[in-house]
């Protein structure tokens, strides 16, 4: 090949009008297909899952004679919600308009804050869920029955709230486990759904840093 | 989108989204995906539009960065362009010089890392260096280095004998 790859391009675009666009039909209906829109669409209708399933705890159990532990559980997804919607309005602020190198940064900055805040905040929700359900049960009369049972059979067990000391070791274990692996575990769920998107904004940017070096 | 908007703002710099979405995928289908998703989020983002910078130059700012962060569906590779890389209906004046060889140009700037097409793509637009580096994001020194590098390997692939 004799040509430069300059004249390669200029010939093959000697006029920009010969260029024919593609046909697009209602376009502002389209779909987005793009990362931050994706994630905007996500977070809505997780958001609106959040609250349906908030409404429909609360009615259930409220139904089933336990309507604190429904309400609590609705407040603690209400929460996940309003934090949802402060992440969702500053996701909104991305501008596509600046460098390359800062909208991919700003959306790396961001999809790494919300894994910080969210693994915080399910590190906190999975214990408190488990402790609500144990306490709401530790109040019915089977759970009592077998208390006294329990009690009966080991007379000299150390009571702490008129519960055993050893039915409330494994409980408080429980919650301990749940609070460290809920951080890590949410990193993993998130990884396995975004993980390939992760690597490739990863690979974008670092070949951006290269760049600016 | 208003067609109004489309017709007065996108229409007339189509050209741009036309060969940056290009280098972009490797078949029609997916090049159509792309177009309509920059016409859509230059749509979306006009507001933001503060005039620091001309339109066109906005335009590939905007097509650049919708393009890196595209999600692409997993689609049959095989299906290439019409013409192996670019449809011809995309090239209508090429027949005289070359429309083998931008197809040839196109599949050799395919095989460049996603940042790297940017850059090419902006130095063969006649973008200066400023500029290159502005809408990327680095600075310009490097700029001259990175081309220089992308130039060798493109000239390798082609099979072109530098000057």
């Amino acid at each position: 090949m004799s040509h430069s790859i300059e004249d390669i391009w200029k010939g093959g675009f000697i006029s920009n009008e010969a260029l024919v666009a593609p046909k697009i039909n209602d376009l502002y209906n389209q779909k987005s297909k793009n990362i931050v829109d994706k994630f905007e669409l996500m977070f809505k209708w997780n958001l609106i899952g959040l609250v349906i399933f908030a409404l429909l705890i609360l009615i259930v159990l409220s139904f089933k004679g336990i309507p604190y532990l429904g309400l609590f559980i609705a407040a603690m997804l209400m929460t996940l919600v309003i934090r949802g919607r402060k992440e969702q309005a500053s996701l909104a602020l991305l501008d596509k308009d600046v460098s390359s190198y800062q909208y991919l940064k700003a959306f790396d900055k961001w999809m790494k804050d919300l894994m910080v805040v969210y693994a915080k905040l399910y590190s906190f929700f999975y214990p408190a869920l488990f402790l609500s359900i144990v306490l709401q049960f530790r109040f019915t009369d089977i759970c009592q029955e077998g208390i006294d049972g329990f009690v009966k059979s080991f007379p000299d067990t150390i009571l702490i709230f008129s519960t055993p000391l050893y039915l409330l070791i494994p409980v408080g274990i429980i919650a301990f486990l749940l609070h460290y692996c809920s951080g890590p575990l949410y990193r993993l769920d998130f990884n396995s759904l975004y993980g390939r998107m992760f690597e490739k904004l990863e690979e974008l940017i670092s070949d951006m840093e290269e760049l600016r070096r | 989108m208003g067609s109004d908007f489309y017709l007065a703002y996108i229409l007339p710099h189509a050209a741009i989204i036309i060969k940056i979405c290009r280098a972009y995928t490797n078949n029609q289908e997916d090049f159509e995906d792309y177009y309509q998703e920059v016409c859509l989020q230059i749509w979306r983002s006009k507001d933001r539009f503060k005039e620091q910078c001309e339109w066109s130059t906005w335009i590939y700012r905007l097509s650049l960065n919708v393009c890196l962060t595209y999600l692409k569906k997993a689609k049959n590779n095989h299906q290439h362009f019409v013409s192996d890389s670019l449809p011809e209906e995309l090239i209508a004046d090429s027949k005289n010089f070359g429309e083998q060889s931008i197809n040839q140009l196109y599949a050799a700037i395919r095989q460049l890392s996603e940042i790297d097409r940017g850059v090419i793509l902006l130095y063969l637009e006649e973008k200066t260096y400023q500029e290159i580096a502005e809408i990327i994001g680095s600075n310009s020194n490097n700029i001259g280095v990175r081309i220089k590098r992308i130039k060798e390997r493109l000239n390798k692939i082609l099979n072109i004998e530098e000057s």
